[in-house]
């Protein structure tokens, strides 16, 4: 190999520089690798529809004609040659075993972040008396090693590192539990062995270059120099020009650009000719990488540079016979600049005299020549346009603007931006004419925010009320903060005590929502005021004038056991990004994804931490579904449960109309759904899935509609509802299953009941408390209460359903003595029109 | 592995209890923990013909290791690297034929050898050396070994010089009479263009169960007239009677394993009926007593051994 090498600089040195031929490496006889595209079909979905399953697949293709042809490497096996084939872990540890191959090298991309692109390479090994230990046969480790450079350079972007598996995923202690690799293809395989992360398939950048043929030949090249390193063997010299062409001013990577250099011309991806098979958005997909191999290294070329709608330009470039060339190049555009966006929309109606008015160019202005060409009608006085810094973008405050008055704005044709290119005013692709643009502000406001709904209701008493409640106000208008005082909620409860607790307002969209998060469990089965203080003002000093007061009563239920699943207070990391799931259809990969919220927490639990769901759904698709998704070795996931606990989750809605559900895994491996539950509420409230008695829908895996066995959760799921907002964010807290009990209510022994039936109180006359039996036949929806004589019921004992059985209750009683009426309401759940009444008397002596 | 190779033997071996046609196997209670060594991770056990011991291995197939049914003891009988993987036992118990490999530098070395179980000896069959693909079975008598390796068939007879061993293949289909009776080799392929895994013969000979890579399980008569379609699943092996298949379904997220568990089913294809559902454990490479009594596997959470009663 040395001579070879020397003979080369002798020849480069004679000719300046040559065309390289396919090298015939030596060196590989007798040697075998095993690669394992990972995955199958379309499995691990990226953020714009192109998988790792897929990208993975042709890097591993290309990798072995690499080796094979240029090479004299004895067998390159792989465990997917298709994207047909659905290929099980044991399916591809066997194969690799039974082929005896040398080494195995599996192929993956890396998800779910969609900010992050980086390498990862992942080697069997843990942690063992204080030290890493590599398994045995050992080669992975090298084999990471170089790959970590050779495939970080390809890529141009930077690495985690080579890692011993259960290090990277189990940390550094001194030693670990278990002493085997981490990963099944380096825990199965008998030979030496690596695994690759190449990227993020769920950065959007990241994957649209995945969708590039030649992309995922770099990828190989990088590989196949890794494996002859790995060999101690130099590779053969190549001449290969890559990189990304953009526009010099948005930065925007050009699609159709073509590139020429020594005669050999690429083309970079166009909607046309690649991104229509995963987008109907002909301007949404773009990657701008062109990569031309075979060229003669050893000198300066030229490079011929030209786009549609582009001035095309000439550069150079020194091809390098070692490595890539890389060379990113600009383009300038020769488009005239136009308004692409205004805020408010053309022709707006009502427009409030909140915030900002902008007007968003395609390509920076000159500033000059644009405030010399805009005018507005009627007159703003002390008018003062303002730019954003790129100079895309102008615009003034609202404030300024009269109430209802139709405005209009014109731009004229002298514009121009900062390469003097005349202004399309009329949008139809040529210099001249003039942008006009109307919209019309509303009346004054004078009217104060109105309570729209409220938890409790407002409007009504409600009874049954959870002890540890969320009190929420939903306003539909901003209420500023300013009026929002420590006495503007208050919680009061029957001896006239305030309740403590905090109070939160968040604005979500144009509207406040105000909570009451009360510091303290509330009394079962009492009645409790809520009063709202006046006082609560709009941006324009229009305060409610009045109070408004309502009362509720609490229930007699109350947890007995909590299981959390995940408080969500570490991070978000036990659920995917909705785009790393292949479930995830009809959404619009910008506006969705899922965060770590440490601002809309839940207070009444202490929280620091929430999921937050950011949705944006494509109106246009015929399906929408996106699935958040906690694959199995999470910890959420590692939380087991049976269909005897109720779930819960503390929801913050957008009021959107727009619908989620939760999905659980069962013991067959089924995935049951509940139901949907419609977002019609703005801020927090508690959402619950009985999962004895609410329904449950099957949704995927041999789903039945039954909950069996073993239960974990899977994922939380959103769809669109038409009409509805198409974007929004939805925020989980505290998502848990809890067993609740009727506090006071026990079933007692007897025989089984064949009719309803309530009980004399004993004792009667009683001081302070006493004691009801009642017998329900068969399961049915039970409600006891007690009135005073005056009518006016004192509180609620029982309201929840029971199983067939005899059950007691005990009151204990807090006002004067007298006479009281007790009350039982029983209603069959399998035959509503049975229903029994009852009502018997009792006396409190004090 | 382009090819299934079938080796047909002429006799038929009588098995213990062997389940009579129609009765349906059940699990007869939950798995219980057979076999476990702290800080070892313990997998593939396969049982003795004679149903008195259980061979098994480490983590990454890593040496061969030998469970006394009847006392419990367990007995190292190799440490070499693969050893555990597609090793197979004499039938008559006293010997384990395994490939074993070694590295020298970054190429790996492979040797096929029968380990002597009641004389803890080992005869080398097939010295270290490259190139070495397939898994090596024995031939009736036991007196020979028979690997299909790279598009060829290597017969190697137990004595002579183990150097000299790769120079008997004989291309498939055309064994020599004299080596080995004539067509006791033959060669299926009843899918073209896929390849195959984890093949095993029938106890009678007559049938082989086999996995086609990344799609579902099959039986064929060794004629190949029979193809039946048994469907997903992984690492089939037989009931001693010859009636079931006991084998592994699982399901990964292309990293690790997230469940397994043990099923069996009738080799016409009905009857399938899951023997494990420990969402705690994953449940993986079966194996049958001899006596159609128990089925035993490891848990490649725990790195133990189970084993489950069955009835019928």
């Amino acid at each position: 190999m040395k001579h070879l090498i020397q003979l080369m600089t002798v020849i480069f040195i004679i000719t300046g520089f040559f065309t390289p031929a396919i090298a015939q490496v030596t060196g590989l006889e007798g040697w075998t690798i095993y690669l394992d595209p990972g995955h199958s079909r379309t499995e691990n979905m990226g953020v714009h529809n192109y998988s790792e399953a897929e990208k993975v697949l042709r890097v591993g293709l290309a990798l072995r004609e690499m080796l094979e042809t240029q090479t004299d490497i004895d067998t390159v096996y792989m465990s997917r040659t298709n994207d047909q084939q659905q290929v099980s872990l044991s399916d591809r540890s066997s194969h690799a075993n039974t082929v005896n191959a040398d080494f195995f090298y599996s192929i993956h991309s890396d998800a779910p972040s969609t900010t992050a692109n980086s390498t990862l390479l992942l080697y069997g090994g843990w942690r063992e008396g204080g030290e890493t230990v590599e398994k045995t046969p050992k080669g992975g480790k090298k084999m990471g090693d170089i790959m970590t450079v050779d495939l970080t350079a390809a890529m141009r972007t930077n690495t985690r590192g080579n890692y011993a598996d259960r290090t990277f995923y189990q940390g550094f202690p001194f030693q670990h539990t278990n002493t085997w690799p981490y990963l099944h293809v380096n825990r199965e395989t008998m030979m030496a062995s690596v695994l690759s992360e190449a990227g993020f398939h769920t950065n959007p950048v990241q994957n649209m270059r995945n969708m590039n043929a030649e992309w995922k030949r770099l990828e190989a090249q990088s590989a196949f120099w890794s494996v002859l390193t790995y060999h101690d063997i130099e590779h053969p010299p190549v001449g290969i020009a890559a990189g990304y062409i953009s526009d010099i001013e948005s930065g925007q990577l050009i699609n159709g650009a073509t590139v020429t250099i020594d005669g050999q011309s690429y083309t970079t991806d166009t909607f046309e000719s690649l991104f229509h098979k995963y987008s109907n958005d002909p301007e949404l997909l773009r990657n701008g990488f062109y990569y031309i191999e075979d060229l003669p290294y050893g000198d300066t070329l030229d490079v011929f540079l030209e786009a549609p709608g582009y001035y095309p330009d000439t550069t150079k470039i020194y091809i390098r016979s070692d490595f890539y060339s890389f060379k990113d190049m600009t383009l300038l555009s020769s488009q005239s600049p136009y308004v692409i966006k205004t805020d408010p929309e053309e022709g707006a109606t009502g427009v409030r005299p909140v915030g900002w008015l902008r007007i968003t160019f395609n390509r920076p202005m000159n500033r000059d020549s644009v405030e010399h060409a805009i005018s507005i009608s009627p007159e703003v006085e002390d008018l003062e346009w303002l730019w954003t810094s790129d100079h895309t973008q102008i615009g003034f405050s609202r404030q300024l603007l009269d109430y209802l008055t139709e405005y209009t704005i014109t731009i004229g044709e002298t514009a121009e931006d900062i390469h003097g290119h005349k202004f399309d005013g009329n949008s139809d692709g040529e210099p001249g004419g003039e942008f006009i643009y109307a919209f019309t502000t509303g009346p004054e406001d004078t009217e104060p925010p109105v309570l729209v709904t409220s938890y409790p209701d407002f409007t009504t008493e409600e009874e049954g009320i959870s002890l540890q409640p969320i009190l929420r106000f939903e306003y539909d208008e901003e209420v500023i903060e300013e009026s929002i005082t420590g006495e503007s909620i208050k919680l009061i409860a029957p001896d006239e005590s305030e309740v403590p607790g905090t109070i939160k307002s968040y604005l979500v969209g144009e509207r406040s929502v105000i909570h009451f998060f009360p510091s303290e469990d509330l009394e079962m089965g009492v009645q409790y005021t809520v009063v709202v203080a006046e006082g609560l003002s709009d941006r324009y000093d229009n305060a409610t004038a009045n109070e408004v007061r309502f009362q509720f009563i609490t229930g007699t239920t109350d947890i007995h056991e909590l299981v959390s699943i995940d408080n969500f207070n570490a991070g978000v990391g036990s659920w995917w990004q909705p785009q790393g799931s292949g479930s995830t259809v009809g959404f619009i990969t910008e506006e969705t994804s899922r965060e770590h919220d440490t601002e809309i927490v839940n207070l009444l639990t202490g929280s620091t931490g929430s999921l937050r769901v950011r949705y944006g759904w494509d109106i246009a698709a015929g399906t929408h579904l996106i699935r958040v998704h906690s694959p199995p070795t999470s910890d959420a996931t590692s939380v087991k449960f049976d269909d005897e606990y109720i779930l819960q989750a503390y929801v913050f809605g957008d009021g959107s109309g727009n619908r989620l559900r939760f999905v659980l895994e069962d013991g067959p491996g089924h995935l049951e759904a509940s139901q949907w539950y419609t977002v019609d509420w703005t801020g927090w409230k508690l959402v619950e899935w009985d999962l004895a008695n609410d329904p449950v829908f099957g949704w995927a895996r041999g789903a039945n509609g039954v909950l069996e066995g073993t239960l974990a959760v899977e994922s939380l799921q959103f769809t669109y509802t038409q009409g509805s907002p198409h974007i929004g964010f939805i925020n989980f807290d505290d998502y848990r299953v809890v067993k609740k009990i009727t506090v006071g209510v026990e079933e007692i022994a007897g025989s089984i009941p064949v009719q309803y039936r309530l009980a004399q109180n004993y004792p009667n006359p009683f001081n302070p408390s006493t004691t009801v039996r009642y017998s329900v036949p068969e399961q049915s929806h039970v409600k006891i209460e007690i009135f005073n004589m005056l009518g006016q019921r004192v509180t609620t004992l029982v309201n929840e359903t029971h199983n067939t059985g005899n059950y007691e209750v005990t009151w204990h009683a807090s006002g004067a003595s007298g006479t009281y009426m007790y009350r039982i309401e029983a209603v069959s759940l399998t035959n509503p029109d049975n229903r029994f009444v009852d009502v018997k008397r009792m006396v409190l002596l004090r | 592995m382009r090819f299934l190779l079938t080796l047909i033997f002429i006799s038929i071996i009588a098995a213990g209890i062997v389940l009579a046609q129609g009765e349906q196997v059940s699990a007869a209670g939950e798995p219980e923990m057979l076999i476990s060594r702290e800080g070892e991770f313990l997998m593939a056990p396969n049982w003795s013909p004679d149903g008195t011991m259980i061979a098994f291995t480490h983590s990454r197939y890593s040496g061969l290791y030998v469970y006394n049914i009847e006392n419990g003891e367990i007995e190292q009988i190799s440490g070499e690297e693969s050893a555990g993987f597609g090793f197979s036992w004499s039938e008559d118990s006293r010997s384990i034929l395994a490939r074993v490999t070694t590295y020298e530098g970054i190429r790996r070395l492979t040797a096929i050898k029968i380990f002597d179980i009641a004389e803890k000896q080992e005869e080398i069959v097939l010295d270290y050396r490259t190139g070495v693909s397939g898994i090596p079975q024995w031939t009736e008598s036991g007196e020979a070994v028979v690997l299909y390796s790279r598009g060829q068939t290597q017969l190697m007879e137990r004595s002579g010089d183990p150097q000299d061993r790769m120079e008997m293949q004989t291309e498939p289909s055309h064994i020599q009479p004299g080596i080995t009776p004539a067509r006791d080799i033959e060669l299926l392929d009843p899918f073209p263009g896929e390849q195959y895994l984890n093949a095993v013969t029938s106890p009678d000979k007559q049938r082989i169960v086999f996995e086609v890579m990344g799609g579902d399980m099959y039986v064929v008569n060794t004629d190949g007239t029979g193809l039946t379609n048994l469907g997903r699943g992984d690492r089939p092996q037989w009931s001693p009677g010859g009636e079931y298949i006991v084998y592994m379904i699982t399901e990964d997220d292309g990293h690790n394993y997230t469940e397994s568990d043990i099923y069996a089913i009738r080799t016409d294809g009905t009857g399938q009926i899951r023997l494990t559902d420990s969402p705690s454990h994953l449940f993986m490479n079966p194996s049958w007593s001899p006596d159609g009594s128990r089925i035993v596997f490891n848990d490649m959470n725990d790195g133990k051994i189970y084993v489950l009663e069955v009835s019928r």
